[in-house]
């Protein structure tokens, strides 16, 4: 007679479907008591992590940060200890998965640190840039190292915005004309910068549609899934988190309507 | 039926069995593993809280919490940031469940190597403990008493291994009725005895033996509890207990309340009255959008380390000041309530604000003023620091001058009018004016050394951060906010400024490449405090436009527009904000 490995152990005959149906019951009470068990041991002593960030808005933190603004206090523990920055996502942004055909390509090529993913999430939108590899040309734009009358850094710093970061490839795109001409006209530099950027934060699943820029025209986000695009541009790797922005890393920098 | 191999003695009566082996399954076997894990860890958990409340054990007696700070501490950096990235605001939620995840494998795996060699399980099992107890002595604060609970939580999941996987069989005795129905109750202690031979053992014992697994075949014993049914009967009834035992101590655990304890004991606080209040007079500036003067308990920022946050009742807490001094103290909560104390409003920052960030708050603390504690110890000569520490583990070293000087450092226990909230300290921290937390603002804080720099390294100061770090001029803007488009005409610009211990006297707005204006001040509590400013600005010009502050601290230091990153010692740059003013 053949062996018959079953829940119960080995058994060389079958068994009455009575018995067979206690030792179903008890074997199902056994699962429940083994993991109530260990939940209610492991909840024991970590129940009240859980309230401090289920308070308001909370956010993605490296070390623990509440900010005290009228929004309301977010608050979560430390947890690396290279860094020690503040990291509310504020808005209550939901963490999002990211889309586009490129993150793993910029996962590999920046696995950590403060300019991977995880490493952007700590700090506020124009220092996550800085610290990001791809972005050298962006970063420079917006701290004045481009056209010193134009510096954003602090004002990206601080609200929550949507950023559609042109990748330095993307710059690379831009005739040398065009380029050298922004390193004097502050206006049109700001004018495109700020065309880049979009108040409050849209996730994936939310950045779909037409949105009016901070530089006041309007952009339009097609596409669904991995394939996004903006305006004319591609999205390469979209829903990175920031401390205060959800980032968009994009292959074209975008044009600002006329007018 | 077969039996041309049943050996000789059996064939004579088809009513005995053969020694007939049952040994659990793997998933059975998994699931004994999983219930030692739950008993070692209910077990030890209800011990930690219980001696916790009792004030036997401390904090670091909680294996789970133990374990988990641990786990923090040596989780890789892309890990967590792995976690950050996925998990956004649930990241301490995603790692404690992905370290319950670890367990519950290793539990899995304790369970499923068990059911061939217990051996090994228990050894596996003692490796875990040993590893808990590493990591409970390893937290400060701790003592050797405090890895009681998870031995004996241990000992218990060892001893629930041990007897759920002994080997279980009836002997063969011929001719008696060993494996009938009243026979099963009395087969504990022996079969076991003769379980363990290891003649039995390896002829009887093992289920892929064929001879021993067709022996039964077809035997008209199948609905009689045989030696097979007792092994399994009581392999369940054993397990069953032991969850049920893991289950009940978890619950207890879990309701024995550290956070209902700690809240209580905050609750039963009576404030004594300060013996030095500070006149609070400050006229509010009252501008849409500015920050208020001073910071509610529930708008305070906090930055800390905490996996958990500490739970320490006032009964509990002691503070030991110690190292070199003359005279070490330690006091009780009672004794620091009895001695004369102050309230001060003190601003407080972190030194990981970026420009125009919000890690800064204004509040009111009681306590009693660390210099003359530090007096009466009488620190020795050569002593230039003071290394605090947190109930968590947590460090901080502070200039010693700093807790000495005039300045209003002190050891507080209320904020705001009302004790310490639990997340920001409860029940005693350190409130330094002019210095950057991280440096100076222990929360929780069980332990006071006098010690030297050279000596000592904090837990933020042996990452890269200055040891040192005053708190360097800033100012912000509140209003308006980056990119708001604004209708021409006057628009309110106002926001903060801070340089504490120095005091702000004066803060300065420029619109695009004009003329630093004078903005109006609000009032200023003391030189250790924030004040707010605001000005009118003209707004007739439509178009893109950029505002900027300064301050000028108590003195006469106007704030550098030096660009600084937040590491080593804290940010620096003027603020800015750029904004559209429509026509």
């Amino acid at each position: 007679m053949s062996q018959r490995l079953t829940l119960h152990g080995t058994e060389s005959r079958s068994r009455p479907p009575k018995e067979q149906q206690m030792l179903m019951k008890r074997a199902l009470l056994l699962v429940a008591g083994g993991a109530l068990a260990l939940t209610l041991a492991a909840c024991g002593s970590t129940s009240t992590t859980a309230t401090s960030s289920t308070s308001a808005a909370a956010g993605a933190s490296s070390a623990m940060t509440s900010s005290g603004m009228p929004s309301g206090a977010k608050s979560s523990p430390a947890m690396t200890s290279g860094a020690m920055s503040s990291g509310a996502v504020s808005g209550g942004a939901a963490p999002a998965a990211l889309v586009g055909p490129g993150c793993a390509a910029y996962a590999a090529q920046v696995p950590s640190g403060s300019g991977s993913v995880g490493g952007m999430a700590k700090d506020p939108v124009a220092t996550a840039a800085s610290n990001n590899p791809l972005l050298t040309t962006l970063t420079k734009a917006v701290s004045g190292q481009v056209n010193p009358g134009v510096n954003l850094v602090n004002t990206l710093n601080n609200g929550d915005f949507t950023v559609f970061a042109p990748v330095d490839s993307a710059f690379a795109k831009v005739d040398a004309a065009t380029m050298t001409t922004l390193t004097t006209d502050s206006a049109l530099l700001s004018k495109i910068l700020t065309y880049h950027v979009v108040p409050g934060q849209l996730s994936p699943s939310q950045v779909a549609g037409t949105h009016t820029t901070a530089e006041g025209g309007t952009l339009t986000v097609t596409g669904s899934g991995d394939n996004l695009k903006v305006n004319n541009a591609n999205v390469i790797c979209g829903g990175v988190q920031t401390k205060n922005a959800t980032v968009y890393l994009i292959d074209a920098v975008l044009t600002p309507p006329a007018g | 039926m077969t039996t041309s191999e049943r050996p000789a003695s059996a064939a004579a009566d088809p009513t005995v069995a053969e020694p007939r082996s049952w040994s659990p399954g793997i998933a059975a076997s998994a699931l004994v593993g999983v219930i030692a894990m739950g008993l070692a860890v209910g077990i030890a958990e209800l011990l930690a809280a219980v001696g916790g409340w009792i004030g036997v054990f401390h904090s670091p007696a909680s294996p789970v919490s133990s374990l988990g700070q641990t786990f923090i501490q040596f989780t890789p950096e892309w890990l967590k940031e792995f976690a950050i990235r996925t998990f956004g605001q649930y990241d301490k939620t995603a790692l404690t469940a992905g370290m319950g995840i670890t367990l519950f494998v290793v539990a899995l795996v304790i369970g499923i190597v068990g059911r061939r060699s217990p051996r090994i399980a228990v050894a596996i099992t003692v490796a875990l403990i040993l590893v808990t107890a590493a990591a409970v002595l390893g937290r400060t604060g701790s003592t050797i008493v405090d890895i009681v609970p998870i031995l004996l939580g241990g000992a218990a999941g060892v001893f629930f291994l041990v007897t759920a996987f002994r080997r279980r069989f009836a002997p063969v005795i011929p001719g008696a009725d060993a494996a009938g129905p009243t026979g099963s109750s009395t087969e504990p202690v022996g079969a076991s005895t003769a379980a363990d031979s290891p003649a039995t053992t390896s002829a009887a014992a093992d289920p892929e033996n064929p001879r021993a697994a067709r022996s039964g075949a077809g035997h008209p014993m199948r609905g009689t509890p045989g030696s097979g049914a007792v092994g399994r009967r009581r392999f369940f009834r054993i397990a069953g207990i032991g969850a049920l035992i893991a289950a009940g101590a978890g619950a207890i655990a879990k309701w024995i309340p550290s956070g209902a304890d700690v809240a209580a004991s905050r609750a039963g606080i009576s404030l004594p009255t300060p013996a030095d209040v500070q006149q609070v007079t400050v006229t509010s500036l009252s501008v849409d959008g500015i920050t208020p003067f001073v910071t509610t308990n529930t708008d305070f920022y906090r930055v800390d380390t905490a996996f958990v946050v500490p739970r320490l009742t006032t009964d509990s807490w002691e503070l030991r000041i110690h190292g070199l001094v003359d005279t070490e103290i330690t006091l009780s909560f009672s004794d620091l309530l009895a001695m004369p104390s102050v309230e001060r409003m003190i601003t407080l920052t972190c030194v990981s604000n970026e420009v125009g960030g919000d890690l800064a708050g204004n509040a009111r603390w009681q306590g009693v003023r660390i210099a003359d504690l530090l007096r009466r110890a009488g620190p020795q000569a050569g002593a230039d620091c003071v290394l605090s520490t947190s109930i968590d583990g947590f460090t901080v070293t502070t200039p010693l001058e700093a807790l000495t000087d005039d300045r209003d450092a002190i050891l507080a226990y209320a904020m705001n009018g009302e004790p310490l909230p639990i997340e920001h300290g409860f029940p005693v921290r350190m409130v330094v004016p002019g210095l950057y937390g991280y440096v100076s603002a222990t929360k929780w804080v069980v332990d006071l050394k006098v010690t030297r720099f050279a000596d000592e390294t904090a837990y933020w100061s042996s990452r890269g951060w200055s040891p040192r770090a005053p708190i360097k001029t800033a100012s912000r803007i509140d209003v308006p906010k980056s990119f708001a488009q604004i209708p021409e005409g006057t628009v309110a610009v106002a926001g903060m400024a801070w340089a504490q211990h120095r005091g702000i006297t004066g803060v300065q707005v420029q619109i695009d490449d004009g003329q630093w204006q004078d903005a109006t001040l609000s009032g200023q509590v003391s030189t250790d405090t924030w004040r707010q400013w605001s000005y009118p600005w003209a707004a007739t010009e439509p178009g893109p436009h950029t505002i900027r502050c300064r301050a000028t601290d108590g003195t006469g230091t106007v704030q550098t527009d030096q660009v600084q990153a937040v590491m080593p010692d804290g940010s620096s740059g003027w603020d800015s904000r750029s904004v559209t003013v429509t026509a």
